[in-house]
């Protein structure tokens, strides 16, 4: 924001109106555990939807992934690859797929690492290893952490990841 | 029915995914909100704010038609805005530092990582209608106070048995 010197610094009192507007009413009672259960149940009831666009997603990086070995200029295909893990991230999360959804923010950093650059044979490497990685844990539906699986992909993710 | 209070707040959605906007459409419903409009881009918010009166904003960050700090600071700062002080929660997959105290100086109210769950959702809606900070306008920043409340401190009686927090 641009600094205006004229302007002297002012302090409003909080506003309650909008507490008022409803009457002050007591939100331990209007928005109950149970209340707020019932919309949790509605964010996982979404899940089928959720995975069906991360499986759209996960078909996006797999296009951008490919041009990145053909196409001139590197840029665009990584701000892709950044772009559709950072939605994956989230699509993944709300689906309740946290793992996938830590492997598609972790393959964002490593986008973002890159800068817009070609990556090299080594980076290349990982970026498939995590897009090959979302597609095993998509296709078999393994929610969650992913147990046993989950434990060995995220050792193997130390293992690789610089 | 004890929600209906609820269905006095006017809240405006901003969000470009489809899905996204449908699940916090579909949240807010549940919780018992019913006056909800949802806009696809920052500046669609524009255009509504200008045109209608809403208790607080729910938007993302990232969208291609004018994000969500944009429309912020358009809503906060612009000569034109007609809501300055409303309430903004901001809604997203950003989760460096570096972002949450951008936000925080572009004068956003509440932050909220994608994925949320409704227990996260609540808590933030609940801070801005029960909790609501004092409001500045300085030089250099237009937004509520940015020193969230620390805990409530310990009263007079406690202070007293426990002056240097021993034992």
């Amino acid at each position: 924001m641009a600094e205006d010197p004229k302007q002297e610094t002012k302090i409003h009192a909080p506003d309650r109106s909008l507490h008022a507007k409803i009457g002050n009413a007591n939100l331990d009672q209007v928005l109950s555990p149970q209340v707020v259960e019932g919309a949790q149940s509605t964010i996982r009831a979404s899940s089928e939807q959720f995975w069906s666009e991360s499986m759209t997603r996960l078909a996006v990086l797999d296009k951008f992934y490919d041009a990145l070995g053909k196409a001139a200029d590197a840029e665009s295909q990584m701000t892709g690859l950044a772009s559709e893990a950072f939605a994956l991230k989230v699509s993944a999360g709300l689906g309740g797929y946290t793992l996938v959804s830590s492997l598609a923010k972790s393959l964002h950093k490593q986008c973002e690492l890159l800068g817009g650059k070609k990556p090299a044979a080594k980076n290349l490497e990982l970026i498939k290893w995590h897009i090959e990685s979302i597609r095993q844990l998509l296709s078999a539906k393994v929610a969650g952490d992913g147990g046993a699986v989950g434990a060995s992909i995220a050792a193997e993710l130390e293992r690789l990841a610089p | 029915m004890i929600n209906n209070q609820l269905q006095k707040i006017s809240v405006l959605i901003v969000d470009d995914e489809k899905l996204i906007q449908r699940l916090v459409y579909d949240v807010l419903i549940k919780l018992g909100f019913r006056s909800i409009t949802v806009a696809n881009s920052g500046r669609r918010a524009m255009e509504l704010v200008t045109q209608q009166k809403f208790d607080f904003v729910i938007t993302d960050w990232r969208m291609d038609d004018l994000d969500g700090i944009d429309f912020l600071n358009f809503v906060r700062t612009a000569p034109d805005s007609p809501c300055p002080r409303i309430p903004v929660i901001l809604l997203t997959g950003n989760t460096d530092v570096g972002d949450v105290i951008r936000a925080r100086d572009a004068g956003v109210n509440e932050y909220i990582i994608k994925p949320f769950s409704a227990e996260q959702l609540v808590k933030r809606i609940r801070a801005v209608i029960e909790n609501p900070r004092s409001f500045v306008e300085a030089p250099n920043y237009r937004g509520p106070e940015r020193r969230h409340r620390a805990e409530e401190p310990p009263d007079g009686a406690d202070r007293r048995k426990n002056p240097k927090g021993k034992k």
